[in-house]
C-alpha cells in the first residue's frame, strides 16, 4: 500500500498518469461507479427543453417574446397607412377637425375670426384675414414675435415648428375664448345688476322726483346746476336732461286723500292726479303743510323750495 | 463562440454555448448531459433516491443549469458550477419527497462508518477496490463523492471547496479525513496487489 499523503487528493485529481496503483484504481472505478449515461433521458430532456423554449436561438426567443406587440403595432401601421392614403386622415383634415371644434356659437362673434385667423395663419394666407381677425391677432401677439418674424427654418423642422406654434396658438386662443365668455357672462351679470339697479332707483326716484323738460320757469342756479349734475350722473336720463328742466315731484297719495284742498295750488288737472306748483316760500310753506297733513311722510325738504311742479297722484 | 461545441470543449464554453440558443445549444446541452447525467444520478442514487425519481433530478437539474446559464460567468470552474446547481436541485427534490433525510456532512467522519465485510471472493486488486468504493459511498456518500469529484472530474481541492461550500482549509482537513477512513476500507485488497 502506497503512502496517502495530504497530496493524495490532488494526485488523484491529476489527469497524468500515476504509480500508485490505488489512484489508478480508484480512478477506474469511480468511471465505473456512476451510471451511464441514458440517450432516452437525453431525449426526453431535449424534448422538454424545446416545449418550454430554452433551446430557442435568441432571434427565436426575440421574435416569441415580442411578435404580439409587434403585430399589433404593424396592423396599427397597416390601418393608419390605409386611412392616410384613403384621404380620411390628412393634414388638411386635421385642421378641419380643429376648426370644427372650435366651431363659435352664433351668439359669439370673436370666436370666429380668432379660428379663422389660426388657420389661414397656417396656410400662410393673411392676407384674406378680416379686420376683427387682425385686431386679435395682434392682442394676441402683443407680446410676441407674430408668425412671419419667427426664423426661417428647413422645411421638415418648419413642419414640425408649425404644428406645435399651431397648438400653442390653439391653446392661447381657447384660453382667450374662455376668459372672453368669462367676461362676457360678467358683464352680462354686472349689466343685469345695474339695470335692476337703475330700475329700483328710477321707482325711488320717479316717486321722489321727476325730471323733465318743461318750458315753466327757469330754475333757480343753484337748484338748476345740482339738477344738471345728477341728470349727468345718472346716464338714463343723459339723453334728456338740459338747462330748461323743471323739478318735478309726483306725489302718490292715498286714496282717501282729498284732492280738492289743493285747489288753490292747482295748475293743470288730469284724470286722478293733479299738479301744482308753489311760486313763493309761503306758498311752498303751505303746499308743504297741506301734503303733510294728506300723506305725512312726504319729503318736505325737497317741497319747500320753491318752482317745484308737484303732481299729486291719487292711488286706486 | 460562433463555432459549435464539441466533446472536447471545457465545461466553460459548453455553459456559455447554451446561452446562445439554437443548434449550439442543444449540442452542448448534449455534450454536458453525457458528462454528468451519470454522475448526477449516482449521487442522487447515493443520496437515497430511488433510480426512477433520480432521472426525473437530473432532467430537473439540466433543465435548471439551462435557464441558470446567462448568469454564469466562465473562470474556469464550470465543473463546479455545475454541481452546484445539481446539489441544490437534489436538495429541494429530498426536501419535497422527505423520503430520505439530508445529511450532507462534510464536516466530520460520521460515528457509525464501519468497514462492511464483502464476502464475495475478489479476483484481482481492481474490481476489490472498487467493490470497497461503493462500500465506503453506502456508508458515507459524502466521502465517496469528494472521491469521485477529484477522480472523475479533476477537481482539485478548491474546486471542491466551493462545492461544498466550504473554506479551502476546511475542506482539505476533510478530504484529510475522508483519505484516511477510506485507507481503512481498501486495506483488505492490499493483499491482492502483487
Amino acid at each position: 500500500m502506497p503512502n496517502h499523503d495530504d497530496n493524495w487528493f490532488d494526485e488523484l485529481a491529476d489527469a497524468s498518469s500515476s504509480n500508485d496503483p490505488l489512484i489508478n484504481a480508484v480512478r477506474h472505478a469511480a468511471d465505473r461507479i456512476d451510471p451511464s449515461c441514458d440517450d432516452l433521458a437525453l431525449a426526453r430532456l431535449k424534448k422538454r427543453l424545446r416545449g418550454e423554449g430554452l433551446l430557442e436561438s435568441r432571434a427565436q426567443r426575440f421574435i416569441r417574446q415580442y411578435s404580439p406587440p409587434l403585430a399589433s403595432a404593424a396592423v396599427v401601421l397597416l390601418c393608419f397607412s390605409v386611412l392616410l392614403q384613403s384621404g380620411l386622415i390628412s393634414q388638411s383634415g386635421e385642421q378641419t377637425s380643429l376648426q370644427y371644434s372650435l366651431e363659435p356659437s352664433a351668439d359669439y362673434s370673436p370666436a370666429g375670426p380668432e379660428v379663422e385667423y389660426f388657420d389661414q395663419a397656417n396656410q400662410g394666407s393673411e392676407e384674406a384675414l378680416a379686420p376683427s381677425a387682425e385686431l386679435y391677432k395682434e392682442e394676441f401677439f402683443a407680446a410676441a414675435p407674430t408668425p412671419q418674424a419667427a426664423p426661417a427654418k428647413p422645411a421638415a423642422l418648419s413642419r414640425d415648428s408649425d404644428r406645435a406654434d399651431k397648438e400653442v396658438a390653439l391653446g392661447e386662443a381657447l384660453r382667450l375664448q374662455e376668459q372672453r365668455s368669462k367676461r362676457a357672462a360678467e358683464s352680462a351679470y354686472r349689466s343685469e345688476r345695474r339695470q335692476a339697479a337703475e330700475m329700483l332707483e328710477a321707482e325711488e326716484s320717479e316717486f321722489n322726483m321727476d325730471f323733465a323738460d318743461d318750458a315753466w320757469n327757469q330754475p333757480e342756479p343753484t337748484y338748476a346746476a345740482s339738477t344738471e349734475a345728477k341728470a349727468e350722473k345718472d346716464h338714463s336720463f343723459a339723453g334728456v336732461a338740459s338747462s330748461k328742466q323743471q323739478a318735478r315731484l309726483i306725489v302718490e297719495l292715498p286714496a282717501t286723500a282729498n284732492l280738492e284742498a289743493f285747489d288753490l295750488f292747482t295748475q293743470t288737472i288730469k284724470q286722478g292726479e293733479r299738479v301744482v306748483q308753489c311760486d313763493g316760500t309761503d306758498s311752498c310753506a303751505a303746499l308743504n303743510q297741506l301734503l303733510s297733513n294728506q300723506a305725512g311722510w312726504l319729503p318736505v325738504r325737497q317741497i319747500v323750495q320753491p318752482n317745484i311742479l308737484i303732481t299729486l297722484r291719487l292711488l286706486k | 463562440m460562433s463555432t459549435a461545441p464539441s466533446i472536447n470543449d471545457s465545461e466553460d464554453r459548453l455553459i456559455v454555448a447554451m446561452t446562445l440558443g439554437g443548434r449550439h445549444a442543444e449540442s452542448a446541452v448534449g455534450i454536458l448531459f453525457s458528462r454528468f447525467a451519470g454522475p448526477f444520478k449516482g449521487r442522487a442514487m447515493r443520496r437515497g433516491v430511488n433510480p426512477a425519481d433520480a432521472d426525473d433530478v437530473v432532467q430537473d437539474a439540466f433543465v435548471k443549469i439551462v435557464k441558470s446559464a446567462d448568469g454564469f460567468q466562465p473562470k474556469g470552474e464550470g465543473s463546479a458550477w455545475l454541481w452546484c446547481v445539481f446539489n441544490s436541485v437534489l436538495a429541494d427534490a429530498q426536501r419535497k419527497s422527505q423520503r430520505a433525510p439530508i445529511l450532507e456532512n462534510y464536516d466530520s467522519v460520521p460515528e457509525n462508518l464501519r468497514v462492511q465485510a464483502d464476502g464475495s471472493c475478489q479476483l484481482d486488486f481492481q474490481e476489490c477496490v472498487q467493490t470497497q468504493m461503493n462500500a465506503f459511498g453506502a456508508a458515507w456518500p459524502e466521502g465517496l463523492q469528494v472521491i469521485m469529484w477529484s477522480a472523475s472530474h479533476g477537481m482539485k481541492t478548491r474546486q471542491i471547496a466551493e462545492i461544498i461550500q466550504r473554506s479551502e482549509g476546511a475542506t482539505r482537513e476533510f478530504l484529510s479525513q475522508v483519505r484516511k477512513k477510506f485507507k481503512t476500507f481498501v486495506a483488505q485488497c492490499d493483499e491482492l496487489l502483487d
